[in-house]
């Protein structure tokens, strides 16, 4: 028994589990106690005096026993806390060194691993600079945030075909009177050609 | 009594189970019949008071516990001395030594007539 109690210990100690259960801790605290009071018990019979004398002597030598025992399994069960904290943080530890040594044990795999990751990080960070200045940067005017972009195709009556064009000087200084808009300027779509030996380019311009 | 006078009585307390830990582990019952010879049974009131004190000194690591068989064949916890805990009564002991030689002086000078 004295050897498994050893060897339990040994375990206990290689896993870093914490040394009681919670509903160890108050049963242990009784042994502990009692065990104190049981010895002064026998000795104080030892010494010739009366057993229900040496009994009555011994417990009240020792005081409070219930306080005594409460205060000690309080104490006992912050210790179990802070070992189980512990705990988890030696695990995390012990995940990292395990990993840190496999991947020595395989460079192959680690290289591949390592690489992989860096293209994944450096392919998703390329493709978001992009996309950041495309689409969320703010462009580079002053109050860029209050700019608008307004679609308006004007059909002109005179073209037989369904064609549009650019608005007139007047018409841009008739919208600049509305209230809601400060400024307002007037992009127009052109497309032009652009002739290389081999084929035609159409090129989008504004 | 007042948190001052408690801190300097568990102070007191912990140090000297720290010495009586010093020749090996020890059982809660022979470190009180240790302190109890060393002290001329002055220093504690209840014997029990040594539990909690040995409980918080395994909380604050300066002590490890472990079960173990006594002499007379019981099963009993046993408290041994951590680094941390000699490190401890190295450091405390020359200012308690200081402490009391600065109270016993103080109380010893003689009263103005």
């Amino acid at each position: 028994m004295r050897f498994f109690d050893g060897f339990r210990h040994g375990v206990r100690r290689a896993f870093h589990l914490p040394a009681e259960r919670p509903e160890d801790i108050e049963r242990e605290v009784d042994d502990e106690l009692s065990f104190h009071i049981a010895m002064r018990e026998e000795r104080l019979r030892a010494r010739g005096v009366a057993p229900d004398i040496a009994a009555a002597e011994a417990r009240r030598r020792f005081g409070d026993v219930e306080m005594i025992r409460l205060e000690c399994a309080e104490t006992d069960r912050a210790t179990l806390r802070d070992e189980r904290i512990g705990a988890r943080f030696d695990d995390v530890g012990r995940d990292i060194r395990i990993a840190t040594r496999s991947l020595r044990r395989a460079p192959g795999f680690t290289i591949a691993a390592i690489g992989l990751l860096a293209l994944g990080i450096g392919g998703t960070t390329s493709v978001f600079s992009v996309i950041n200045a495309i689409y969320f940067r703010p462009l580079p005017y002053p109050e860029a945030d209050r700019l608008a972009t307004i679609d308006i195709s004007i059909t002109d009556p005179a073209c037989d075909r369904r064609c549009v064009r650019t608005p007139a000087g007047d018409e841009v200084a008739e919208w600049s009177q509305a209230r809601t808009l400060e400024q307002i300027g007037v992009i127009e779509p052109r497309q032009g050609m652009v002739e290389v030996p081999s084929a035609s380019l159409v090129l989008e311009g504004s | 009594m007042s948190s001052v006078e408690m801190n300097i009585l568990r102070e007191s307390l912990d140090l000297v189970i720290l010495k009586a830990l010093t020749w090996g582990p020890r059982h809660g019952y022979a470190i009180a019949e240790w302190i109890e010879g060393a002290t001329g049974e002055v220093l504690f009131v209840d014997e029990g008071t040594l539990y909690p004190a040995l409980h918080r000194l395994a909380r604050r690591k300066l002590v490890d516990t472990e079960w173990g068989i006594s002499d007379n064949n019981r099963r009993a916890k046993y408290y041994r001395l951590k680094p941390a805990g000699r490190a401890r009564l190295r450091q405390q002991t020359p200012a308690w030594h200081h402490f009391v030689e600065a109270l016993a002086r103080a109380l010893s000078a003689p009263e103005h007539a």
